[in-house]
């Protein structure tokens, strides 16, 4: 077992043992002091530490590791002889030897140091709470609430030392040992830089509460003239409202026999004796209204962390695309040509391509032929309509314009509309181009 | 949970507490948890502002296995230690690192790990030695940097930029000699020209005759003359290469077939041609069959020296991500762009028909062609000057 397997371990003892004695301290069985606190700690630890090494086998020896059961018998019987109970000296002695094998495998990080702390802190608060309410649980101490601080911060303390030693003797970062007065001067920086930040801080902020306590000592009167003014009137009305419903009250003979029969072991001073002892209504409920405003301050802050992480929720799940159902329906016949493609290639292809295969234009351009002999040669810069309004203008055959009309009609119907002639038009185109003929010859 | 956060609740019931009782010490106390995540969190921000990573090498451009020594140092400039400081940074697997604290092979990646134990206010230093094995650009623009935290947060990656490259040239291939034709004497052909000129050295001018080629015409000459006149260049002993390397695609689909290390045997071979060029002083222009620059194909000009040695073995060093063409593409330019007898040399891992096509029309013309084959471990050489060879020579070799 190499020296920092074991350096590391111990910062674990430290945190248990210190679990260990909030515990203790909680039930009874140690003092709620600083330094019994301190010192279990460091004895489980170094007990802890040597159980451990022993366990391992020291050197490897393994007269040893026998000897770590007589250090088991040993700490039993230094429990026994500090609470005199068999039981519970039986009972250590089985932890002891439990945590000695449990953490000699164990593998942590520094969340584990920090969930003891935060359990161990816990308690201690939850302790101090009982100690502030009710008293020690101790039979034969008295112990102040305020004598459990330094056991806060030796709790702080040693958890923030832990963790920079799980750090240091962490396997990503264990670098090669410094030589000694390097490693002295090293760890003094360490601990001296952080004991500053945290007496830098205990100076700062104690100077703040300082004068933020003036402050209030200043603002305190006037803010409670104010808040008398403002709420002395409906306090006072209500007082007076109770009083007149304690007199209304107080001539019901029933009533009477009633409250005096509850209230007849009471010796609780009566409202108008109240009043005449000079306590305001005010501060009898201060700590509610104080109380009061803290609910409703927490509540607030406790809804505006719902919301936003209700929020945040909704975002990233709306950021996660929704995933397409998809619907089957009955196939309908609607539409069903809609998804035709433009230009059907098959139908391309079946179409003539030349104007000699190409009847319709084969027919106008007989009629062109025919109208080029006749000395009204289309232009090349004109259409086909162009064409036949300069026929109309300056060819004097009614009759001929007629079919010429019809001729360009077709011819305009299959080229540019792309409407394929029937039979019957084609038969008419043809025979509107041979009349033209006939009757110009 | 983060540390972040379990320090604010716990701050937040003891400041509770603090409220009810009015106690000044779990005021503060409470108050510290607040503080210790505010000031862990800006301590974080800030601290690549006051440590900062530097690098020098003693070479920045070296040939495989030759080791390259590296001082680190690491700069801290805070006035807080730096204990248990891990800088870590990856090089390619084929670098070798020589003592570093830490070597993790990851991800085809070297990791190289260094630790420090940092007191403020100083610097650190550590040498240490890495040896690339092939071709390539090492370059490093981050280090990975994790250091102690201040209060037991968690410990936060940090990354510390700076730069460093070193160019790896590709190792030259062992080839067979080769017959670099500096031993014919001159005029050993009967040809009305010489062989060989050297276009660095103008000799004078001539009136123009068809089949000149463009390039050569004099154009001050025949503006002030009237008429067409062509440069007349100093004959040189020393004939001019064009080494044409043949890159195939990375991977062949249709083959099914990675073609990476092959690849790298061509680039090696073209390195050692390089390395023979350079010793013996020939000038030779060099042809890749890569897409470069919109073209077909990668050509650096003739050149010979120093500085077009490392020119070339620059660009073979950083021959990556290419789009290979096709060989038979680049001769067909070569037969429309090249001087009458030039000497090819082609190195290839595989002539295919229409490459075998084109030689055969080159060496028609002609041309010299060497055929460097590097398909195997051990590059052969073959020769196609049929047609040189029947030309009638005066003088025996």
């Amino acid at each position: 077992m190499s020296r920092s397997f074991l350096i590391r371990q111990s910062f674990l003892f430290w945190q248990e043992s210190v679990l260990a004695a909030v515990l203790l301290m909680l039930i009874g069985w140690l003092p709620s002091l600083p330094g019994s606190v301190a010192g279990f700690a460091c004895g489980a630890t170094a007990l802890l530490a040597l159980g451990l090494w022993l366990y391992e086998g020291g050197g490897r020896h393994i007269m040893l590791h026998f000897l770590l059961y007589p250090l088991v018998i040993a700490a039993g019987v230094l429990v026994y002889y500090l609470f005199g109970s068999l039981l519970l000296a039986a009972l250590a002695a089985a932890l002891f030897f439990w945590r000695v094998h449990a953490l000699s495998t164990l593998t942590y990080t520094r969340a584990t140091l920090q969930r003891l702390f935060v359990i161990a802190l816990c308690i201690s608060l939850f302790h101090l709470a009982i100690l502030a309410l009710f008293g020690s649980m101790m039979k034969d101490a008295v112990y102040d609430a305020k004598q459990l601080s330094p056991v806060l911060v030796l709790i702080l303390g040693g958890y923030l030392l832990s963790s920079i030693g799980e750090y240091l003797t962490r396997q990503d970062t264990k670098g090669a040992f410094p030589p000694s007065a390097y490693a002295a001067s090293l760890g003094g920086q360490l601990l001296g830089s952080r004991l500053l930040l945290a007496l830098g801080y205990t100076a700062v902020t104690g100077l703040l509460l300082l004068v933020l306590s003036f402050l209030w000592g200043v603002a305190k009167k006037p803010l409670g003239d104010a808040l008398y003014w403002l709420f002395g009137p409906a306090l006072r009305a209500a007082g007076n409202l109770i009083e007149q419903l304690a007199g209304a009250l107080g001539n019901n003979q029933r009533v009477n026999d009633l409250m005096n029969e509850s209230t007849e072991a009471t010796d609780e001073l009566p409202l108008d004796e109240m009043e005449f002892a000079g306590e305001p209504l005010f501060s009898l409920w201060e700590p509610y209204l104080i109380g009061g405003i803290v609910v409703v301050v927490a509540a607030s802050v406790g809804w505006a962390i719902w919301k936003r992480r209700r929020r945040t929720a909704s975002l990233s799940a709306a950021d996660i695309p929704v995933q397409a159902e998809t619907a089957l329906q009955e196939l309908t016949d609607e539409g069903a040509n809609e998804g035709r493609p433009i230009w059907n290639l098959d139908e391309l292809r079946k179409k003539t391509a030349g104007p000699e295969e190409d009847p319709v234009r084969y027919s106008y351009y007989r009629f062109l032929l025919h109208m080029a002999d006749a000395g009204l040669r289309i232009e090349p810069f004109e259409t086909s309509q162009e064409y036949l309004r300069r026929l109309r203008r300056e060819w004097p055959h009614p009759d001929a314009l007629e079919l010429a009309g019809r001729i360009t009609r077709y011819y305009e119907q299959y080229r540019y509309l792309e409407k394929p002639l029937s039979s019957e038009e084609l038969a008419d185109l043809r025979d509107c181009v041979e009349t033209i003929q006939k009757t110009m010859e | 949970m983060s540390t972040r956060q379990t320090y604010h609740g716990l701050g937040f019931i003891l400041l509770i507490f603090a409220l009810f009782s009015g106690n000044w010490f779990l005021w503060l106390f409470g108050g510290f948890f607040f503080f210790m995540s505010g000031l862990a969190s800006w301590w974080a921000r800030n601290l690549t502002r006051w440590v900062q990573v530097e690098w020098s090498a003693d070479q920045s451009r070296v040939m495989p296995g030759t080791p390259i020594t590296v001082r680190l140092r690491l700069h801290n400039r805070s006035w807080l230690p730096l204990p248990g400081t891990l800088v870590q940074f990856s090089l390619p697997d084929h670098v070798v690192p020589e003592q570093a604290d830490e070597v993790v092979e990851r991800n085809a990646r070297t990791w190289i790990r260094f630790r420090f134990h940092l007191p403020m206010r100083k610097t650190a230093e550590r040498t240490f030695v890495i040896t690339p094995h092939k071709r390539g650009v090492l370059w490093l623009g981050e280090a990975q940097f994790e250091t102690i935290p201040l209060f037991g947060e968690e410990a936060e990656a940090l990354v510390l930029p700076f730069s460093f490259s070193v160019l790896v040239y590709p190792l030259p291939l062992p080839i067979p000699p080769l017959d670099t034709g500096t031993s014919e004497p001159e005029g050993s052909r009967v040809t009305r020209s010489h062989p060989i000129e050297d276009v660095t050295f103008l000799r004078g001018v001539r009136a123009y005759s068809p089949g000149d080629r463009l390039k050569h015409i004099h154009w001050k000459a025949s503006a002030k003359t009237g008429l067409l006149q062509t440069r007349l260049f100093e004959p040189t002993a020393n004939p001019k290469w064009i080494v044409i390397g043949h890159i195939l695609p990375s991977y062949e689909p249709v083959l099914q077939k990675h073609n990476d290390a092959v690849n790298e045997r061509t680039i090696s071979g073209l390195a050692a041609l390089s390395v023979l060029c350079r010793r013996q002083s020939l000038s030779y222009e060099l042809l890749l069959t890569v897409r470069q620059r919109g073209r077909e194909h990668y050509h650096q000009t003739a050149g010979s020296g120093k500085a077009h040695h490392i020119q070339i073995m620059t660009h073979l060093a950083k021959l990556h991500q290419y789009a290979p063409t096709s060989l038979a593409a680049v001769l067909h330019r070569l037969e429309q762009q090249s001087a009458a007898e030039a000497r090819i040399v082609i190195v290839t891992p595989r002539l295919d028909e229409p490459a075998l096509e084109m030689i055969e029309r080159l060496t028609r013309r002609g041309h010299h062609i060497t055929v460097l084959d590097v398909s195997q471990d051990q590059p052969v050489i073959r020769r196609y000057g049929l047609a040189a060879a029947n030309q009638r020579r005066v003088s025996c070799r």
